[in-house]
């Protein structure tokens, strides 16, 4: 309850201002403990969140910018093995029948 | 293979070749003052007795021993920690659309299931997808297309395309290079690595440049 309240003031007070909503870009990416981890920031916030790639890939990555998406593909890329790629395009695939 | 193992066996092989004289897990153990089993777990070859989060005071007698002997390290290096800028990188502007085969990892290299088109950037003409039709975890889900290289020599740390002897399936895995050793070791942990020895006759097919991950 209180929450939404927040929200609604934070969107209209955003609104007045003329700022952008919420916008996260990826940070930082690091293996732990065998898994991928990305630190995003928020905009107007000045701390960092942490999520494992499972949970970043469901709640972030269709909302982050392209520029963005090929630079994590980028990072990804160096975190998982020398000279490797990571890329999120789905290639055109022609199969033979 | 956990980092720590794969680090601290690095270290005790160079220490040995750099003095060429042989030094052990044991001789590590005794010279930190803690018990042998400390070392022993945290580079044991089983999976289910290794130790994989260490006390941070057992990485740091480790490291400040090592860096006394003149090696180069830190704990980051030690605990595989790879931190990397995202907004730091750069993208490519030479990619190109390449049309290349693409082939299933259950049929191998035996019958092209068809082409993609797809963007790269390699002059290499040797090169081919693999398609996923199994999740490999913790990384990639079913669908994901690896692209392999032919014509690159596998370095240290890089992925590789792997045919098993008998096996007509095509595997991922990272290749190291420990000394004298060749190692292939999987996303899973919980998988055994793999030493390349002459006998094994496996052959790796080419180095993975690029993988367009499923999401």
């Amino acid at each position: 309850m209180l929450k939404n309240v927040f929200k609604k003031l934070d969107r209209l007070v955003c609104q007045y201002l003329g700022l952008n909503e919420k916008q996260v870009r990826p940070d930082v990416i690091e293996v732990v403990n065998g898994q991928i981890v990305i630190s995003s920031t928020e905009s107007y916030k000045r701390h960092a969140h942490k999520q494992g790639w499972e949970e970043f890939k469901v709640s972030e990555l269709q909302q982050i910018s392209q520029t963005d998406r090929e630079k994590l593909g980028v990072a990804m890329g160096k975190v998982i093995a020398k000279k490797l790629i990571i890329s999120f395009d789905e290639p055109r695939v022609i199969r033979e029948d | 293979m956990s980092s720590i193992q794969i680090a601290l066996e690095q270290l005790i092989e160079e220490k040995s070749r750099r003095d060429q004289t042989s030094f052990t897990s044991s001789q590590l153990a005794a010279a930190l003052s803690m018990p042998r089993s400390i070392i022993t777990r945290l580079i044991h070859p089983n999976p289910s007795k290794r130790v994989t989060n260490p006390r941070i005071d057992t990485l740091l007698k480790i490291v400040e021993f090592f860096r006394a002997d003149g090696f180069n390290i830190t704990v980051d290096d030690l605990l595989g920690t790879k931190a990397i800028d995202v907004q730091q990188q750069f993208l490519d502007a030479n990619l190109q659309q390449n049309k290349i085969p693409l082939f299933s990892f259950e049929a191998a290299l035996s019958q092209a299931v068809g082409n993609i088109e797809i963007k790269l950037n390699t002059k290499s003409k040797n090169i081919f997808a693999l398609v996923d039709d199994e999740d490999m975890l913790p990384m990639f889900k079913k669908g994901s297309i690896f692209v392999v290289d032919k014509e690159l020599e596998p370095e240290d740390d890089t992925l590789v395309a792997v045919k098993f002897p008998k096996e007509k399936k095509i595997r991922i895995k990272k290749f190291h290079i420990q000394g004298h050793k060749r190692i292939l070791t999987s996303f899973d942990a919980q998988e055994k690595p793999i030493v390349l020895l002459p006998t094994l006759h496996c052959e790796i097919v080419g180095v993975v440049i690029q993988v367009n991950a499923k999401t």
